[in-house]
Parts: structure tokens; sequence; C-alpha cells
């Protein structure tokens, strides 16, 4: 599959440039301090884990990248435009797409009308035109749905294209959350604890599937994950958070012989190498 | 889910999306078009009259479908926007002296404009505190009508309309009517499912099972929701015109917070979520009304204790007694049930 031309023109003009920059974000509710002067950074073809113990903030953090929370200070700006305060279809039209911790499908239409959704985001054809099917309206339908294909395609979700999702399997509805993320084109790819709940095929299944978004597409992807194998094994750096601040930061070898990060969340018998 | 009937395969996207499957269904819709076409030179003087007020309540009923059974916004005043239409095409007929085929668009442009106020709110609240709010709309409606000066759109008394005209043919009889209603009702039906089964449609029903993610999906949640209700307030507009011409004389009497209940009602009963099923409820709750209306002055008769108010006594039990039925026995309508049994002889004999 073509991946999207303008991340490639993008690269060339900030070779360096980070796509996404967080910096020193803080988000309080009421007395409640989410997140304190939290900071990440992603480049290129990244992937990018956010780890921490429940409550840490990571989901928090997430939220405010995607426009749902708006932090009361500090700087968020992707491609170099600060996207503070935007709307989440803002957002998501920007380039930056999330999937969700639970199951956020929707469940009476079918897997294909749910990629087309996704890719419907820079249709075109008003209202007007849709009451009278105009010949715009089903051109512009026949070539998102051939999108659609494509999405499921690569997914393997062709067989079930016309079922509706509320009749699938979990792992198989999150993998429909990760179609209708890709129908947005995204130029940056949030996921949020995609292996909860999944058995242990479903989770390579997936795992693979992020890999292969990452080769093909050439995105960056931020990955809020509790399963360690998984991050350790996928992610090129990880963010460990820890009462909203960020607590170390580094590349995977690095954070399992962090003193303070085992002391925080792994616990004190993780050792360097072993198994969480 | 959805199945193709036996021995039909798509073989381009175009035809997998298409609303009529194959050569057979396509002959049997225009074979009831036809016949509904026909229909004044068969129906009873009595059956024409209730299939005309049915197929303008039915073009109303469609306009609620989209905007409360696919976006989910509940709207108690869908009447009141019938009636600000209908008090649209009569002030524009009146007045600019416009023909039928400007003032029926123009009459559900002016609701739609109405209904666009209400829009704008629903994207701040939902759910019970909406439902109050389009209760409003009822009474706004009623206060700003019998306020108006009496000149401008007959307050109290009420407005009379001239015949709707084409090149010097009057609608003036049933059967011409029942032809002009007809006309729109096809041309609604055939636009409403368009909008549902294309981008909008899409939107408008991620907008109904989970709004915020459907912002992150791109959608825009705010513009969604006002168009649900720009889109069921034009019907309802539309639909309130035809009543105009039809009636020649309305009134805020005829747009009351119980014709908006009874609109739900036959959603409820057709099924949400379905155009076919709008129709297919209104045809039933139509039916169960003139049912009534026929039965009742036989009963009033044989048991002269219960008194003249029998009808409109029994109109209100029947209504709740159907909700409630339908609720209890089907939740998701006629239509569901339908497809049920569509589904299951499609793949007969091999259920798996």
């Amino acid at each position: 599959m073509n991946r999207p031309e303008t991340a490639g023109t993008l690269r060339q003009v900030h070779p360096t440039a980070p796509i996404l920059d967080v910096k020193g974000v803080n988000l309080r509710f009421g007395g409640v301090r989410a997140l304190s002067d939290a900071s990440m950074h992603v480049g290129q073809d990244e992937m990018v884990a956010v780890i921490g113990p429940n409550g840490a903030g990571k989901t928090s953090l997430l939220n405010s990248l995607s426009g749902f929370y708006r932090p009361q200070d500090g700087e968020i700006t992707l491609f170099g435009e600060s996207i503070l305060g935007m709307a989440p279809h803002r957002i998501a039209k920007a380039g930056m797409v999330r999937t969700f911790q639970g199951i956020h499908v929707l469940s009476t239409l079918s897997v294909i009308e749910n990629i087309m959704l996704g890719c419907g985001f820079n249709a075109r054809s008003t209202l007007f035109e849709s009451f009278f099917y105009h010949v715009l309206t089903w051109r512009e339908e026949m070539a998102l749905r051939a999108k659609a294909e494509e999405i499921a395609d690569f997914l393997d979700l062709g067989l079930v294209r016309h079922q509706p999702v509320g009749t699938l399997g979990y792992g198989l509805r999150k993998r429909v959350d990760l179609g209708r993320a890709l129908a947005l084109e995204p130029k940056i790819l949030l996921v949020d604890e995609p292996m909860a709940g999944m058995n242990g095929e479903e989770k390579e299944d997936l795992a693979r599937f992020l890999v292969d978004i990452r080769e093909l597409w050439k995105i960056p992807i931020v990955m809020v994950e509790h399963d360690m194998s998984v991050v350790m094994d996928l992610a090129d750096r990880i963010y460990v958070l820890n009462f909203g601040q960020v607590l170390a930061h580094g590349k995977p070898a690095e954070i399992q012989t962090n003193q303070d990060v085992i002391r925080a969340y792994l616990g004190g018998s993780y050792r360097a190498g072993g198994a969480a | 889910m959805f199945r193709n009937p036996a021995g039909v395969f798509p073989l381009s996207y175009r035809q997998d999306m298409g609303l009529v499957r194959s050569r057979s269904q396509l002959v049997c819709l225009l074979l009831f078009i036809l016949l509904l076409i026909l229909g004044p030179w068969y129906f009873s003087p009595r059956m024409l009259a209730i299939m005309n007020t049915s197929m303008i309540m039915a073009v109303a009923v469609l306009g609620l479908q989209i905007n409360l059974g696919y976006a989910g916004q509940v709207n108690l005043g869908q009447a009141a926007f019938m009636g600000v239409g209908a008090y649209a095409s009569g002030v524009l007929a009146n007045f600019s002296g416009l023909g039928f085929i400007l003032v029926i668009p123009l009459a559900g442009l002016a609701s739609a404009v109405f209904g666009y106020l209400f829009g704008v709110v629903a994207a701040r609240i939902k759910g019970f505190y909406l439902a109050l709010t389009t209760l409003a709309a009822q009474f706004v409606f009623h206060f700003v009508v019998i306020n108006l000066p009496s000149e401008w759109a007959g307050g109290a008394k009420g407005l009379a309309l001239a015949p709707a005209s084409l090149f010097g043919f009057q609608f003036n009889s049933e059967s011409s009517l029942y032809l002009l209603n007809l006309a729109v009702l096809v041309l609604m039906t055939y636009g409403g499912f368009s909008i549902v089964r294309g981008r909008h449609g899409r939107n408008l029903v991620a907008v109904r099972d989970e709004d915020t993610a459907a912002g992150i999906m791109g959608v825009d949640v705010v513009g969604t929701k006002v168009n649900a209700f720009l889109i069921g307030s034009f019907f309802a507009g539309v639909a309130g015109a035809l009543w105009a011409y039809y009636l020649r004389y309305i009134s805020v009497d005829q747009f009351t917070l119980f014709n908006s209940i009874w609109m739900i009602g036959m959603i409820i009963v057709g099924g949400m979520g379905s155009i076919t099923g709008a129709l297919i409820g209104v045809v039933v709750v139509r039916a169960i009304q003139e049912g009534i209306t026929s039965v009742a002055p036989i009963v009033a008769e044989a048991v002269p204790s219960l008194g003249g108010e029998l009808i409109f006594a029994s109109y209100n039990m029947v209504l709740g007694i159907l909700i409630a039925a339908s609720l209890l026995i089907e939740p998701k309508g006629l239509m569901h049930r339908w497809n049920t049994i569509k589904s299951s002889y499609r793949i007969w004999p091999y259920p798996f």
C-alpha cells in the first residue's frame, strides 16, 4: 500500500525536527495533578512507548495530545505547529490519530463502514449533493470504499467486511479500531493499550501489524502499554511516567536497568533481561 | 447481518453498495410504485384521504427518523417543525405568489432554519435535557404564531391558502393531491436513503453510537448534530407545506405535541435507524388509528354509557399500549424483525 505522500515531503522539509514535541505540560483536575511538567518528543519513524504504574497519567497524556483534555499550561506542537486547544477532530485531521483503550468502535456499522467512516475525514460531498446521490457523491463513495478495502486487506479483515462490528470478537474489534485509525492517513499514530485483554496469539498478531504499519507507512507510533515484553521488544525509546511526571526516558535496555524505574514500577524482583 | 439474495454476487463496489441488488427487486419496486400511482383509480374516497395524510405524515417521520433514529438526537418537536413549514408555505404562497414548486422547498428551508437553532443547542446538551429543549420548540411555535400580527399568519383564526397550481392545473381534488404527495414522498424517500448510506449517514450513526470516539475519527461532532436537525426539520418543513396545500387551511392546533409523540411512536413501531422502518411505522400506526376511528362509533353506539369522548381517549390509550408493547416485544421495531426473517430465509437450509 502507498504511504501518504505528505509524510515524505515533511521529512524533506524538516529532516531533524521532531514530529511531536511536548514541553512542560501541566494538567490539573481540581486539586489533582494528572500531569506535571511532562515533556516528550517523538521523531521520525520512532516507536515510542509510554509506561507507568496505574494512575501515572499515561492516558491523561494521550487524551491531552488528542484534544480531549486541555492542559492548563505547557506546549504541544505537531510538525512545529501548536495544537493546544484544538478540537479532537481537527487534531485527527492534522495527522495525529489515536486508538482507544477500551473498544470504541461503532458496533451497529459494518467493518467496512467503520473504516470508510475514517476514510471520509476529508470527503467533500455536501448534504445537498448527498440528498440526490449525485454523480460526485457516489464517485467519492466508491473511492472511499476502494481505500477502505485496501486497509481491510492489510489488516486481514476482508472476510468479515460486511459484519456489524458488534458481532465480532474482541481481538477483531481492536483490529477494526486500528483500521479506522489508519483510514485517517495518520502522520503519527497513538495507540492506547492495544494489547489489553488479548490472548497471546492476538497480541502477536497485533504486534506484527504495528511493526508492519511502521515499516510501510514510515510513521512514528506512540504506544501506551502495560505488557512489558511487548514494550521491550517493540519500542525504540521508552518514557516512564509516575505521578504525572516523566521519571525516566531512554532505550529499553537503559530503562530496564534504571533503579528509579525498578523501584517505582517494575518491582523489586525485576532484573535486567529477565521477564517482568 | 446483511446478506445478498441467493445468486446475487456483486462484482463492483458500486453494485455491492447499491440499494437495489437484483433485477427482480427492481421490478418489484417499480411495480409497487406503479400500483401506488394508480391509487386514485381504485382507492375509495376515504382510503384516498387516509393515504394523503399518511404520505404527508411519512415525509415528516422520515425526517424524524434521520434526526432521532440515525443521529440519536431526541426531538419532541417534529410537529412544530412541520408547523413552521406549513406557515412558511402559507405566508409565502399568500404574499409572494410563488408557485408550489418553489414554495415547498422554501418552506423546508424555513423550517430548517428553525431546526438549526435547536441543532446548535443539541451540540451542547444530550438526552433528557435535549428532549426538554425540543419540547420547547412546540411551545415557542404556538406562542409565536398566535402572537404574530394576524394579517401575517392569521393568529388564532388560522390561515387559508389558494390551491397549488401548475401551468393552470389546480391541485384541488383528493386524487390530484394524492399524486403530488406521492411524488414528493418518493423524492424524499430517495433523498433519505441517499443521505443515510453516504458519508453523512455514517457520521450521523457515529455520533449516535459514540460521540466522543466519533470526534477522534475525524467526524465533526457539532456539525453532524446540527446537520441532523437541519435534515430532520427540512423534511418536516416539506411535510408542513404539503399539509398546507392539502387542507388549504392551517392553524396552530394541527401541530401539537400530541402529533410529535405519535410520530415518535411510529418510529418505535417501525424500527429505529431504518428508512423503510419509518415508512412501515407510519403505515401500521395509521392503520391502527383509522381502525379506532371506524370501530369507536360502533362501540359508542352499542355501549352508550362510554360517551362520545371514546375515540380521543382510546387514541391515547392505544398509543401508550402500542409503544409499550413494541418496546417489550420487539424493541428494535418491525423492520428488525423483517430483516431477521429475510436473512434466515436467505441462508436456508444451511443456517450456520
